[in-house]
């Protein structure tokens, strides 16, 4: 597992910003406690459930590439 | 499904913790006589006793000498109290590691690093032990054949070591990796949301 690559980082700010919902308030349509949802957030998460992933998108009623992002290692 | 096996889970973490109070108290008990036992009778002894008489006490036999050459040891509390104290040092800290894993039980929180490190002390602890009671047993009995000149009686120094607590040394150092690789997977499992 040497090789370098890029990484995926979470872009919720804009979506939430758009649907103009709380943190709060996506934490409990998602079902997640709001810590969670912090680190998810702040891009501290290592990894994310199919279905927790599913929840966010019915909640924001966006796709995962609205809020996922892959960004690529800089050259 | 998943719900009844996180009761389950629930239910037996819960049974465990009672069980994991009632052991810290015994544990604390047990501190507190190992300590006096340890101190009052290492086995074996050489009593001074009234009379021109020696007496050799182990744990089921005591073995009285009449003779008027009969050297009085002196000091043979004190030596049997003084070689015996690292080797309760070591069980003190067996005890107190054993005292901050239960707790952590108790709180419902046992995955963290600290347990792995905690379990690896008690496995060094108990190799300390093994190699410790060896040589505080030969030392002692080296320092009680002097006092047991006696016409037609054999002394022996006598080497006991028990593999035994090595071995059992061996499988907690194996149980303490154990728990550090599954200590890494939980948390990687709560960075998972």
């Amino acid at each position: 597992m040497d090789m370098k690559t890029g990484e995926i980082v979470i872009h919720l700010d804009r979506v939430m910003l758009d649907r103009n919902i709380s943190l709060s308030e996506l934490a409990e349509r998602v079902g997640i406690t709001l810590a969670n949802l912090s680190i998810l957030k702040n891009n501290k998460a290592r990894a994310i459930r199919f279905s927790t992933l599913a929840a966010i998108c019915q909640a924001l009623d966006c796709q995962p590439g609205d809020i996922l992002k892959y960004s690529n290692i800089e050259e | 499904m998943h719900d009844s096996k996180n009761l389950l889970l629930v239910r037996m973490m819960f049974v465990l913790t009672k069980v994991a109070s009632v052991l810290l108290l015994l544990i604390l008990l047990f501190a507190v006589v190992s300590v006096i036992a340890t101190a009052v009778s290492p086995s074996p002894i050489l009593l001074r006793t009234p009379g021109k008489q020696l007496t050799l006490r182990t744990s089921g036999l005591d073995v009285i000498f009449r003779f008027e050459q009969a050297k009085q040891p002196s000091h043979a509390v004190t030596i049997a109290f003084l070689s015996a104290l690292p080797i309760t040092a070591c069980n003190i800290v067996v005890l107190f590691q054993l005292r901050k894993i239960l707790s952590t039980v108790l709180e419902g929180n046992p995955f963290v690093a600290e347990n792995a490190r905690r379990l690896r002390y008690i496995a060094f602890a108990l190799f300390a032990i093994a190699i410790l009671s060896t040589l505080t047993g030969a030392l002692t009995g080296r320092w009680q054949q002097e006092m047991i000149q006696l016409p037609g009686v054999q002394t022996v120094v006598r080497w006991r070591f028990d593999p035994g607590q090595i071995g059992v040394g061996v499988l907690i150092l194996v149980l303490a990796e154990v728990f550090r690789q599954g200590v890494a997977m939980k948390e990687e499992q709560d960075l998972t949301i």
